[in-house]
């Protein structure tokens, strides 16, 4: 199988918002992180890979089998981390694992209680006792046992402090040693998914920017800083958003290695995905 | 490994709402015990406890929406028709097993604790009128349920507690204002002489004909929400 996501000309349009025409892959055995700011889609384009919410039109299949609401059979092969916990707070895990290991096939009782242990997860004790960060590596433990090909993350590492992100970095990295394991991660903190990404996808008012390899993403996009004069006579420069401050001009160019080639002496600096993020959104081309 | 679906989504009803049900359970039961014994009748007691119990069950779709359960189960791959059935079997069970515990604690009042200890000349009648008036609340609030939960599952808790709230109490205001016609009916009956048998069949069939389509129209509502 090549992708274990692939979403085609995905539309749906909601009263004050509409996602339009979005196509991007998560390929096999990778890690795709899906940027976007609030609001741009990323979570109704996730609802819609998870079937949780009916498509206007457009394909999704995940794991070779096609999407449809309310009806998706490689969702027992998904985990899934939203921004709820879905359990009620008086749960403790062991209940938890007593209850999935009804519900999923492929439950793995010994592999949860081993996550706990290695998370240090009480597991007699109610999880609205546990602080954020607990919650958050409940649910990935429980996504986690019954034995995914694909998780699928929903904002999982937002409000946690850099330690507990730092190991849930981890886990992901380690998830995805297994072959044919694959990860979409829906995230505003950049910096993690400059550490773990291979791909990234970049949504904005509910249309895809683009979908990239992190390190082509690196070699070339890149911020051009000069003075406002200089600024629309640079040779060759592919810009895609400015920022003007009293004294100098900031610009993104997506062809950075070609910029650089015929500006000699340019100060040029390498673009983060928050450069490109925020030059996107606020930086008026 | 084979899944136990409806086992596994009751279980997890039952983690939900335990600890609820046992503390107002338990309050009702403590209050309502030393007022019967007041008012030497076991009637209050086993009423409340019965009203209380189901109230509680009520709790079990909160839960669900604030936790986004549905979402979730439908993201495990469970169908709409398997978390419909399940709550049905947890509330209706519930429902039934606190009128068999309400009608057990009227008959063990009335006869075992009320008679030897006030002398009640008619506590077999009393604990007869007990477990029917546990029954007709068990057939009124199921019936009530079977309007209320497709609602739930519409328009969610929040939004469903004025058209359910109408639901308990427009009947009620049916039958209290209606009440001087149907009464000196009643009394021109020979109560005595009716088909009971058949009577009782015929409301159980009807109960469990709307059930059924109540769970249906449920069923039908949750495959069609966006959640």
């Amino acid at each position: 199988m090549e992708n274990a996501i692939a979403v085609h000309g995905l539309t749906k349009h909601y009263k004050d918002f509409s996602l339009q025409d979005v196509s991007f892959t998560v390929p096999s055995g990778s890690i795709v992180g899906f940027i976007g700011e609030n609001g741009a889609g990323k979570t109704t384009t996730i609802k819609a890979i998870l079937g949780a919410i009916r498509a206007d039109g457009g394909e999704i299949t995940v794991l070779g089998q096609p999407v449809a609401h309310g009806c998706s059979p490689a969702n027992t092969r998904v985990g899934a981390v939203l921004e709820s916990n879905f359990f009620s707070p008086v749960f403790t895990a062991r209940e938890i694992s007593a209850v999935m290991s009804q519900l999923c096939r492929n439950w793995d009782d010994t592999l949860f209680h081993s996550y706990c242990s290695r998370f240090g997860l009480p597991e007699n004790k109610p999880y609205k006792n546990f602080s954020k960060g607990m919650r958050v590596k409940l649910t990935i433990a429980t996504a986690l046992s019954h034995r995914p090909e694909l998780l699928v993350l929903d904002e999982a590492t937002s409000g946690l402090d850099p330690v507990v992100r730092s190991e849930i970095l981890d886990l992901f990295q380690e998830f995805i040693l297994e072959e044919e394991h694959s990860i979409l991660l829906s995230s505003h903190i950049t910096s993690d998914l400059e550490k773990v990404a291979d791909y990234i996808v970049f949504i904005h008012e509910g249309r895809i920017i683009f979908q990239l390899p992190r390190d082509e993403l690196a070699e070339r996009f890149a911020v051009a800083k000069c003075a406002v004069s200089q600024s629309d006579s640079l040779a060759g420069a592919h810009v895609l958003g400015r920022r003007e401050s009293r004294f100098d001009v900031e610009l993104l160019v997506d062809n950075a290695p070609q910029v650089r080639r015929e500006n000699p002496g340019l100060l040029m600096e390498p673009a983060t995905i928050d450069d490109i993020m925020t030059f996107y959104v606020k930086g008026g081309k | 490994m084979k899944t136990h679906a409806i086992r596994g989504l009751l279980l997890k009803d039952w983690f939900s709402v335990r600890s609820y049900i046992a503390r107002q359970l338990g309050l009702i039961a403590v209050i309502y015990l030393v007022l019967s014994f007041g008012l030497k009748s076991a009637a209050m007691f086993t009423s409340m406890l019965l009203l209380g119990g189901m109230m509680g069950l009520l709790s079990l779709f909160a839960v669900d929406d604030s936790c986004q359960w549905n979402a979730y189960a439908g993201i495990l791959g469970l169908r709409p028709g398997q978390l419909v059935a399940a709550r049905y079997i947890a509330v209706y069970g519930c429902m039934l097993l606190l009128t068999v515990i309400s009608a057990a604690a009227s008959v063990v009042l009335e006869l075992f604790v009320f008679r030897p200890l006030f002398g009640t000349a008619d506590a077999a009648e009393n604990a007869l009128v007990g477990i029917a008036t546990g029954a007709a609340i068990f057939l009124f609030y199921g019936l009530m349920m079977a309007l209320d939960i497709p609602l739930y599952y519409k328009l969610g808790v929040e939004k469903a507690r004025i058209p359910t709230t109408l639901t308990m109490v427009v009947p009620f205001i049916v039958i209290v204002t209606t009440a001087s016609y149907w009464g000196p009916l009643l009394d021109t009956m020979d109560l005595a002489a009716l088909p009971w048998g058949w009577i009782f069949l015929a409301i159980a069939a009807a109960f469990a004909a709307c059930i059924a389509l109540s769970a249906a129209v449920s069923a039908r509502i949750l495959a069609k929400k966006e959640l």
